[in-house]
């Protein structure tokens, strides 16, 4: 009798990174807008052909309309994929500006939401990011309360998170507190990528 | 675990460190503080707090703000400092508005003169656990007069005291004791230590013993600029946080205490680049 099971484990997408456990929640300090695609373009690819619902919330290097357009040199039917809503891009300031009433565990309960949602339309999970570029040293300390706040609640759920954070902007201490509060931190050494571990992994 | 550079200045790992091993390590469950007035305001039950200090002026408003959120909160409060302290601490909580005469005379503050209590707590230099027991038992009692009050916040200076009269054996010995009392009595202890952050032989000793002797760390007055000043001498000292280096602050496990990340940061360096930690705590002090 086949097995309908559905695995615990899914495509990542990046060279050189196989496959990802549901509920991972990575980050990635990235260098430049390149970088950014080179990392969520593949990322966003593999969870449509995963058929996982993907969810991507753009900011600045790499706004809306360049991230769709990378998507589609990559290959993938951006259009169709917006049509069916198997994909969605929002713009950081839209989104935010919908969702400046939730803090914290609401957060993260919209997140649940969009996980139950998916799950319900059929999908295998979702695959969401969030290019953390708006925080000041006064909102910091809050932000790592809700990543926390994710680190523990998507564990075991049909979400894959990758939190990227850019390089130029996070002193070696930022570095510390995201990296203590994700499983696991994506880095590109060369032309491949790799995984590395830690306390939380 | 250690980094090092090799003649190419490219990072690299370059074995294990005996002293890592003997550093307690992170709980993964450890609650963690933003800012220490939160931290202050609310202490978890049975929680060893130390205030690292360099001016007199925290020390009295960091133990005014303690007190006031515990005296608002319906907690006993219970102050053991020097009489110049203490009257920093009170003028402190009448410019909060608290009616100072009015929670002394209920019984809701109390205050000890660390001297007196150092005198009743040593024997031969060290303190007496049954002593200190004794001692602080009958406080406690007394401080939560029959159950009127909801919790007990205890706030003292005597490790700091036995420390500056060149006792540290006594001081950490005394930390020990205070973390069994704090977890006997469910009360939250405030410890305030003066030291010198930028003082690198502390971080092999008495900054790290009393550090690993706490469950929470206030490492500067103002955290904002503390974590600036770190990750600008780090940056300007090591450069970018990658490669070894990344992968080294991944598996790195830290103090085991509540830390903030700056003040780990530190910690970080100074195990695992030895070499470059005297460059980088200098360069931290100018910008602090």
């Amino acid at each position: 009798m086949r097995d309908t099971t559905p695995s615990n484990l899914t495509d990542c997408g990046l060279p050189g990174i196989k496959r990802i456990p549901y509920g991972v929640h990575m980050c990635h300090f990235y260098r430049g807008r390149d970088e950014l695609a080179a990392v969520l373009v593949p990322y966003f690819a593999a969870g449509l052909r995963n058929r996982e619902r993907g969810i991507w919330i753009v900011a600045e290097p790499l706004h809306a309309t360049e991230a769709k357009l990378e998507l589609a040199q990559a290959g993938v039917d951006v259009d169709t994929a917006l049509a069916d809503a198997s994909l969605i891009v929002r713009d950081f300031s839209d989104w935010y500006a919908e969702g400046s009433r939730l803090h914290g565990t609401a957060v993260v309960d919209f997140w649940l939401a969009e996980e139950a949602r998916a799950l319900a339309d059929g999908y295998a999970g979702i695959r969401i990011t969030g290019n953390v570029t708006f925080l000041t040293p006064e909102t910091w300390s809050v932000f790592m309360e809700y990543e926390d706040m994710v680190q523990k609640a998507f564990s075991g759920r049909r979400i894959v998170t990758l939190c990227t954070y850019p390089a130029d902007g996070c002193g070696a201490a930022n570095v510390l507190d995201v990296v203590h509060r994700h499983s696991c931190t994506l880095e590109r050494p060369d032309e491949g990528w790799q995984i590395l571990t830690g306390l939380s992994a | 675990m250690r980094v090092g550079r090799d003649e190419n200045h490219h990072w690299h790992y370059t074995g294990s460190s005996a002293a890592a091993a003997s550093i307690p390590r992170l709980r993964k469950d450890h609650p963690r503080h933003a800012s220490w007035q939160e931290l202050l305001a609310a202490p978890v039950p049975e929680s060893h707090i130390l205030q690292i200090y360099d001016n007199d002026d925290f020390v009295a408003s960091g133990v005014a703000h303690y007190a006031a959120e515990g005296l608002s909160r319906g907690d006993a409060v219970l102050l053991t400092g020097t009489e110049a302290r203490l009257r920093a601490v009170r003028r402190e909580l009448l410019s909060k508005d608290v009616d100072y005469d009015a929670v002394v005379g209920r019984g809701q503050l109390s205050t000890f003169d660390v001297r007196r209590t150092v005198a009743a707590l040593l024997e031969g230099g060290m303190p007496d656990a049954a002593r200190y027991e004794v001692l602080a038992d009958a406080a406690v009692e007394k401080a939560r007069a029959g159950g009127r009050f909801s919790g007990v916040r205890w706030w003292g200076e005597t490790p700091d005291f036995l420390h500056r009269q060149g006792n540290a054996a006594a001081a950490l010995a005394v930390e020990d004791l205070g973390s069994a009392a704090a977890r006997k009595h469910g009360a939250a202890v405030l410890c305030s230590f003066l030291c010198d952050r930028f003082d690198p032989h502390g971080y092999d000793g008495i900054l790290r013993d009393m550090c690993c002797k706490h469950s929470h760390v206030i490492p500067a007055e103002d955290y904002v600029r503390y974590r600036l000043a770190v990750n600008r001498a780090i940056a300007e000292i090591l450069g970018e946080i990658k490669g070894p280096l990344l992968q080294s602050l991944l598996s790195w496990k830290g103090l085991a205490c509540d830390l903030p990340s700056s003040q780990a940061q530190l910690f970080w360096v100074r195990e695992t680049l030895p070499d470059q930690f005297h460059s980088v705590l200098a360069r931290v002090k100018v910008y602090a």
